[in-house]
């Protein structure tokens, strides 16, 4: 079993602008009921076909996607050490992927923009 | 006033003008227009016979046929992710006292007078398609999207984006992804997708250059210059002429786009660097529009779309691909020197 989430950044590219932002949150920065609302969020995300962002996960190349939809990138960082969990592309017009979604609100709202590095 | 092209065979002016002047015309715009619309059949339909573009063409091309009409529909989502939305303005309607769906509505009659009187095509499927867009999607949502059947707009986030009607070529970008959906059918990855991309950066240039009356000399050349904010350090999200310095932003970071082949970025984000990648092509046809002068419809849009049209042009044309497809488009519509210069172009930027 993982261990609870340290940091937690999601990576948002693609969109007709192609600018990269990402956001990100630090789980000592947040109250005990906070933690226990992203560690929900997080477990969800990480639910395997959300992960794959809807697709059947471990595909050895990815589908195309589609025009100037977002695509997400999830990481998050535990005591345990780094997992990363790639998400595809999100079409926010059309289905969007609940969990991520819910998680990404989450950091917007508590987390912080961070710069492209 | 004469109304003679110094080069009839590249004349573009729309069959459905010609026919106006047949009608209304003076005796010698009469007779001119009439000897142009005979000549402008029998090169269409040697095109059609002998040309690169994929067929069909529409049999109504070769005749009088009424004037193409746009039939816009706007909605507004009010802030919701709810598609279409609420009905807000149709096809004829009074002015909205929201700036956002009149920017809509004129963009895409503006993307639809350029490729209709530009490259003869008739909406996005070339077949009278109605243009549906819904304004005002979600809460600070900071995109534009063609979704495969409509336009969605957001209203930006408000520091770095404003409302993503704002810029007319980031309208015509959006549109043409699906013209290149129902044409090349570019599969949105790696070098296709960058190549998809890049197509919906030219043909959103052209729309705005087209609506403003600009020559490719006096076109900016950006994408997206008219959505960004002040809070954004740069002048746009794309230069097609200078890929790489549309902006330099603290949060950001620097604009990735190559302008060579030699900076070619490799990346499993943004479905294979799309938006990164597509900066090479984009230069390349900045630099032959330039080279060749004049309106960029002209030429080198007319070469690109043809190009885009080329049977030989599908889901996985790469870069050099589409460049041979532009140089057999150019031999076949303007001759060697066109030619020439497309090849220039492209091995500028190292794809040929």
């Amino acid at each position: 079993m993982s261990s609870d989430p340290l940091r937690v950044t999601i990576t948002r590219s693609g969109g007709v602008a192609g600018v990269r932002r990402v956001w990100s949150v630090e789980v000592r920065s947040l109250s005990a009921e906070q933690s226990a609302e992203l560690r929900r969020l997080v477990a969800a995300a990480e639910e395997p076909r959300a992960a794959a962002g809807g697709a059947p996960p471990n595909s050895s190349r990815p589908s195309p996607g589609v025009p100037d939809a977002f695509s997400y990138t999830m990481e998050v960082e535990r005591r345990t050490g780094h997992r990363r969990t790639v998400t595809g592309p999100v079409t926010d017009t059309a289905a969007p992927i609940e969990a991520v979604r819910r998680l990404l609100d989450f950091l917007r709202t508590y987390g912080t923009p961070k710069a492209v590095g | 006033m004469s109304y003679r092209p110094a080069q009839p065979a590249q004349c573009i002016i729309p069959p459905y003008l010609l026919e106006a002047l047949v009608r209304n015309g003076t005796a010698e715009q009469r007779d001119w227009a009439l000897r142009t619309l005979s000549l402008d059949a029998s090169l269409r339909m040697a095109r059609v016979l002998s040309g690169p573009a994929r067929p069909p063409v529409a049999p109504g091309r070769l005749t009088a046929q009424p004037r193409p009409q746009p039939q816009r529909t706007i909605f507004d989502a009010q802030g919701n992710e709810t598609l279409p939305g609420r009905e807000v303005r149709a096809e004829g309607g009074s002015p909205s006292a929201d700036v956002a769906v009149n920017e809509a509505y004129d963009g895409l009659g503006d993307t639809f007078g350029c490729y209709r009187d530009a490259f003869g095509r008739d909406s996005i499927d070339d077949a009278g398609m109605p243009l549906r867009a819904t304004v005002h999607f979600g809460q600070a949502w900071d995109n534009a999207q063609w979704n495969g059947e409509a336009m969605v707009f957001g209203d930006g986030d408000g520091t770095l984006f404003g409302s993503f009607t704002a810029s007319i070529d980031v309208i015509g970008h959006e549109l043409t992804h699906g013209v290149t959906q129902y044409e090349a059918g570019l599969a949105y990855l790696d070098q296709s997708g960058a190549l998809n991309e890049s197509i919906s950066d030219c043909f959103g240039s052209l729309v705005k250059q087209f609506a403003l009356g600009q020559t490719a000399a006096q076109a900016d050349w950006l994408i997206g210059a008219d959505l960004v904010l002040p809070g954004f350090h740069g002048s746009a999200l794309r230069s097609m002429s200078a890929p790489g310095t549309a902006y330099d932003d603290p949060v950001l970071g620097k604009d990735p786009q190559p302008a060579t082949m030699r900076d070619y970025v490799s990346t499993a984000q943004d479905n294979g660097g799309v938006h990164i990648n597509s900066g090479i092509p984009n230069r390349a046809f900045c630099l032959v529009a330039t080279a060749l002068g004049g309106h960029s419809w002209e030429q080198a849009g007319t070469i690109w779309y043809d190009a885009l049209r080329d049977a030989r042009v599908g889901p996985n044309t790469r870069f050099a691909g589409f460049a041979q497809a532009t140089l057999r488009a150019a031999q076949h519509a303007y001759g060697d020197a066109a030619s020439a210069t497309v090849r220039s172009a492209w091995t500028d930027v190292g794809v040929l």
